[in-house]
């Protein structure tokens, strides 16, 4: 016993040490503080209004023109997404110059070039900055769009929607701000193809002329300029840029919610869980909360010593990082913290999240914790004006947001004084653990029901930001037995019935082997497949994305054999002879030939249309379930169980619809399989679109066999 | 545009020489264990940077411990008999400074901005973890987690994430920049206190080591604290490792593919180049300029504005200090196939190859790396990072920060051709298809 204990001590204290002894040289004492000069900034006004601030600064021989235009956010409703496209089309021509020669007048200068819905930002060597003011000039004041570079944006648009629907932080983004602000208001809405599908040339060309004008723009003029040089450049390229009434817009208030919400976004590939706790705050850029509210932010979450990364990272090792922000806002803030973390600590992250956000919202900071916190922002301040933008930001804020000309003049001295109390304070009003969003993107079978228990309420969204309604229509598609009908007929019938309405037994003893071509669409990629088959019993199906083989089955009268994406195997016992049995041309025609043993046993309806539901039993006892149109005879459905990946049983539904004749035999051309999970949930809906059959041409035995 | 208009832009864009009307100053010396020291002082605002740069990176690791010398990097946080666990970041960011570390395949990289009256804290804190780290289980255990979690958020969970190192791991068949330096869960998991002590003791010593400061800051006074705090570090005894094994020429273009959770489909080239010191180094990196930076590039307007078949195309040459790779990378558009963009890339190569580029086209790369160059110089920690950077992988040619732009503008059309005839063919490179998983 006491051996272990010893082990256990051993262990706990393995060190890593260089030296058995340690150098003792305590922490130095820091010189004087340095006292902390705020850049100059110059700053003129246009006859039309646009307001300039010049910083002149030396260090590298650039010059970076940066415009803000000051603007109610919009709401687009059905044409979200407007203003970012006609930002991007600012670059692509002007009355005088094609997107052609801006690129390259662009690229010859080596310059940095970036237009947007709310301004755009130019920066170069100082010996173009001529160069790039009157370019930048030439673009706002006389943008003119094209349909051709209009068309490509979109294009390109909706490809970028798709990418990012598998991007867990982006997925995470867009559901948080659904959720917190509502797709009416202009922070919760977002593009779809569809509203972009809405925009039209002339309403970007609206949005340009109503949004792009001086007397909403602030211009910052940074790097190796004199401010008489940069008044005379912009008077003389931007002094003729024309101004117009721009309209103000209102919101619809956003509130907390009234009780925590767990917003849960299932992404089953997921190996982390993105986790973002949110609510909205009313807190506005430089009022009185504002700097007593960021430092408090900072000592729960703001960086490397914050309580949430000490906890969740240090402590725990849940995470990489975990932080919190605030964001101060004229119409609505926000605060937010979160991290990704592994599938199985998800709960436990969640709720250490909670008690951080607790913690500070109902416990006093201590005084070493502000402190130390009121240093490390007073030194962020100080090495924040290395960067000559600061300054420029600093001038705009003061002008955009109406703040005393002093404010960060003072700044070091007001951030300073902020108190415990006050710290306190503003948790209280911006930190809201009871009347929060807790939005999870990750794998919901493995963390749903542990985070479930966390939080009454839940809710699920799909990753476009969709919710999915809370009682989910488990039911795979149609209702079971309509009514107490009883079956009438023997199986024989029924398989009678079906081999007469696709041709009749002689049209198909006729078909000596045949390829049936079909194909379908996957997220965006198209996917071909090939099934041929051959008398009396040999098959192949594969399937290919862009001549990429995806997988490829076969049956060459004796072997089974697979390849995938997972490699080559051989397929051998029970499931080769399932194979043997499912290779069979127009199984279902054959049961009785090939011995297997089927039974017609209630009457259902699939689509609307009453059907006959036969089952057959394959050597491996595993079932396949038919349904047969009681009208028509024709096959509307079958269904298989197969191992599903993520282990137990999955259920395949081939749908089949449009049945059409070659040689004398009827196809389905439509075929919609469905895969369904335990639960009875379909997980998965594919369709795919038959483009050829053919028949009897002559296929070799060889072409059966996969090497 | 008219001939007069080309001739007036032509005669505009000449080429001016000097960049800076002044050389950037700084001074180096080595301190009797191996220390080297740079000093760049600029006192224009009180604050001063400090870094030390370990020259070692994920190539000196064991084949069977991949990751190692990253998971390492996050255990020299963890303290020293003087500071306790958990309070190295704690330190620096109350004293109002700001600190962080990178691992790449070469080096290892730590920095603190501090205001300049904190230097000697700076300095005292980096010696305190040269000269006697103190790293326990619960820290490595704790670390080990944090590196996993790390890897999953990074390369694990986010669509592409595992594209580059499927990549490296094709492009090299021995030499260790097969792996990057995340390196495999299996490998992080493995990864011993022992071994993290052996480690120690063979990289993190001071001959292996540049200590860099820039900023604000008395000469002779820190001259003092350096020989006070890092002349008490013992020069390591055991000889440090560098891997020597040169990776066999290609001898065909190696195809492969892989399935992620994604919905474009990427394709990715990457050809075999040689190392940043070589001299054909720059000329290689002029060339991805002409191919992919800025929207008249030849890659970027053939293949995502002209025929819109991609949504991005991007081709650049990470700085290696052995043979590396270059990369061209594009994301296709919605419903076109990778081999439509793998012969737009190979039509414009073939261009590229078989003429010189428009002088228009030199005019931009040159402008374009210029401008890349002088950012260099806009902030303390960039300037730090580069002179440390040159001097351990650059044979001790610490100015080079001062020449950098004329060693490119020594760089002809030829020089371009020729580089785009050695290395970029198809026997030099890996051709990787990343396609979307289907259930």
């Amino acid at each position: 016993m006491y051996k272990n204990i010893f082990a256990y001590i051993l262990f706990s204290t393995t060190m890593l040490c260089a030296f058995a002894q340690p150098q003792i040289l305590s922490r130095p004492i820091a010189g004087p503080a340095p006292e902390i000069k705020l850049g100059k900034s110059e700053k003129f006004t246009l006859d039309n209004g646009l307001k300039v601030f010049v910083v002149e600064n030396h260090k590298v021989p650039k010059v970076s023109f940066r415009l803000i235009l000051d603007y109610d956010p919009i709401r687009e409703g059905n044409m979200a997404g407007r203003g970012e496209l006609t930002g991007d089309l600012m670059k692509t021509g002007t009355t005088t110059m094609t997107k052609a020669q801006i690129d390259k007048e662009i690229d010859m200068m080596g310059a940095d070039f970036f237009t947007y819905s709310t301004g755009m930002y130019v920066s170069g060597l100082k010996r173009n900055s001529e160069k790039l003011a009157i370019l930048m000039a030439n673009i706002l004041t006389s943008a003119k769009f094209t349909q051709e570079e209009f068309d490509k944006l979109k294009k390109q648009y909706i490809s970028n929607l798709a990418a990012q629907k598998e991007n867990p932080s982006y997925i995470s983004g867009r559901v948080s701000d659904v959720v917190m602000y509502g797709e009416n208001h202009p922070y919760g809405e977002s593009m779809t193809e569809e509203t972009l599908n809405n925009i039209s040339l002339q309403d970007c060309e609206q949005f340009y002329k109503t949004w792009f004008r001086p007397n909403i723009g602030y211009l910052a003029i940074v790097g190796d300029i004199t401010p008489t040089e940069a008044k005379v450049l912009i008077n003389k390229t931007l002094g003729g840029w024309q101004k117009g009434e721009v309209p103000t817009v209102s919101y619809p208030e956003v509130a907390p919610p009234t009780q925590a919400q767990l917003i849960l976004v299932d992404r089953p590939t997921s190996v982390q869980s993105v986790i973002n706790i949110i609510n909205p705050i009313t807190l506005k850029p430089g009022s009185q909360f504002d700097i007593p509210a960021k430092v408090m932010n900072t000592i729960l979450g703001g960086g490397a010593s914050g309580r949430l990364f000490q906890n969740l990272r240090e402590k725990h090792g849940f995470t990489y990082g975990a932080y919190s922000s605030i964001n101060s806002d004229e119409i609505v803030g926000s605060f937010s913290a979160g991290a990704s973390v592994r599938n199985a600590v998800t709960d436990s992250a969640v709720m250490e999240f909670m008690n951080e956000l607790n913690r500070i919202k109902n416990t006093a900071v201590s005084d070493t914790d502000l402190k130390r916190t009121l240093a490390f922002m007073s030194g962020s301040f100080a090495r924040g004006l290395e960067n000559p933008q600061t300054i420029a930001n600093q001038a705009i804020s003061v002008a955009r947001y109406h703040l005393p000309e002093d404010y960060y003049t003072n700044y070091l001295k007001n951030l300073n004084a902020v108190t415990i109390a006050e710290v306190q304070s503003v948790a209280g009003q911006f930190v809201k653990p009871d009347n929060c969003y807790i939005v999870v993107v990750g794998n919901g079978a493995e963390i749903k029901d542990k985070l479930g228990k966390l939080v009454g309420v839940s809710r699920e969204f799909d990753i476009t930001g969709k919710e999915i309604a809370p009682k989910q229509a488990v039911q795979v598609e149609d209702t079971p037995p309509v009514e107490e009908e009883m079956v009438t007929i023997s199986a024989d019938e029924v398989i009678s019935r079906y081999t007469k309405a696709i041709g009749g037994g002689e049209n198909i003893n006729k078909i000596k082997d045949m390829q049936i071509t079909m194909s379908m669409e996957i997220q965006g990629q198209v996917v071909s497949s090939v099934q041929m088959f051959k008398y009396p019993n040999l098959s192949r199906k594969e399937s290919r994305m862009q001549d990429m083989l995806v997988s490829s089955k076969a049956f060459d009268g004796a072997k089974g054999k697979e390849r995938g994406m997972e490699g080559f195997r051989e397929i051998t016992g029970k499931e080769l002879e399932d194979l043997k049995v499912r290779s069979a041309m127009f199984l279902e025609t054959r049961f009785q030939e090939l011995k297997i043993p089927f039974s017609v046993t209630k009457i259902e309806a699939v689509g609307g249309k009453k059907a006959y539901v036969v089952e057959a039993t394959l050597p491996s006892t595993e079932k396949i379930i038919y349904w047969f149109d009681k009208e028509t005879g024709l096959k509307l459905k079958e269904q298989i169980n197969v191992p599903s990946p993520m282990g137990g049983m999955l259920a395949i539904a081939t749908s089949f619809e449009d049945y059409r004749e070659v040689a004398g035999v009827k196809f389905p051309y439509k075929l919609t399989q469905r895969a369904i999970d335990a639960t009875g949930k379909s997980t998965q809906t594919i369709s795919f679109a038959v483009k050829d059959i053919k028949t009897n041409i002559g296929l070799k035995k060889k072409a059966f066999v996969i090497k | 545009m008219n001939l007069k208009q080309t001739f007036l832009l032509l005669s505009s864009f000449c080429l001016l020489l000097p960049v800076f009307a002044q050389d950037l100053q700084f001074e180096e010396f080595d301190l009797d264990n191996g220390l080297h020291v740079i000093l760049h002082q600029d006192n224009t605002l009180p604050i001063t940077a400090v870094s030390v740069l370990y020259h070692v990176g994920s190539k000196n690791e064991d084949p069977q411990r991949t990751g190692f010398a990253h998971f390492f990097e996050h255990l020299m946080f963890e303290g020293s008999p003087n500071i306790e666990r958990g309070d190295y970041m704690k330190i620096v960011q109350g004293a109002g400074g700001e600190l962080n570390a990178y691992t790449s395949f070469d080096r290892t990289y730590y920095y603190e901005i501090l205001p300049s009256n904190e230097l000697e804290l700076g300095l005292w804190m980096e010696s305190e973890r040269m000269l006697q780290l103190k790293v326990d289980s619960i820290g490595v255990e704790t670390q080990r987690q944090v590196v996993k979690e790390e890897r999953r958020m990074r390369y694990d969970n986010r669509p592409y994430g595992r594209v580059s190192e499927e990549v490296y791991k094709l492009a090299f068949k021995t030499h260790p920049y097969r792996w990057t330096p995340i390196g495999s869960l299996e490998y992080i998991n493995k990864a011993a206190l022992g071994e993290f002590m052996d480690f120690y003791k063979t990289f993190y010593v001071p001959n292996n080591a540049t200590l860099t400061i820039a900023g604000d800051f008395d000469v002779v006074k820190a001259k003092d604290w350096i020989k006070k705090y890092f002349g008490r570090i013992p020069k390591g005894t055991k000889t440090i490792p560098r891997p020597v094994i040169k990776e066999a020429a290609m001898t065909g273009e190696i195809r492969d593919t892989m399935y992620d959770k994604i919905q474009l489909p990427m394709l990715v080239h990457a050809y075999r180049i040689p190392e940043m010191t070589h001299p054909d180094f720059y000329a290689v990196d002029l060339l991805t300029t002409v191919l992919s930076d800025g929207e008249s590039s030849r890659l970027y307007k053939k293949m995502v504005d002209e025929t819109e078949k991609a949504t991005s195309v991007f081709a650049y040459s990470p700085e290696m200090e052995q043979p590396g790779i270059a990369f061209i990378q594009s994301i296709a558009q919605t419903g076109v196939s990778l081999n439509t963009l793998d012969s737009l890339i190979n039509v414009e190569l073939d261009r590229v190859q078989n003429e010189l580029i428009s002088q228009e086209e030199y005019i931009a790369i040159m402008n374009k790396t210029e401008n890349q160059l002088v950012s260099v110089r806009g902030s303390l920690a960039s300037i730090a990072g580069t002179l440390a950077g040159d001097y351990v992988f650059h044979n001790k040619n610490t100015g080079l920060i001062n020449k950098k732009m004329e060693a490119y503008r020594k760089v002809t059309k030829e020089d371009i051709q020729r580089v785009a005839k050695l290395y970029f063919k198809k026997e030099n490179r890996i051709n990787f298809f990343v396609l979307p998983k289907t259930n």
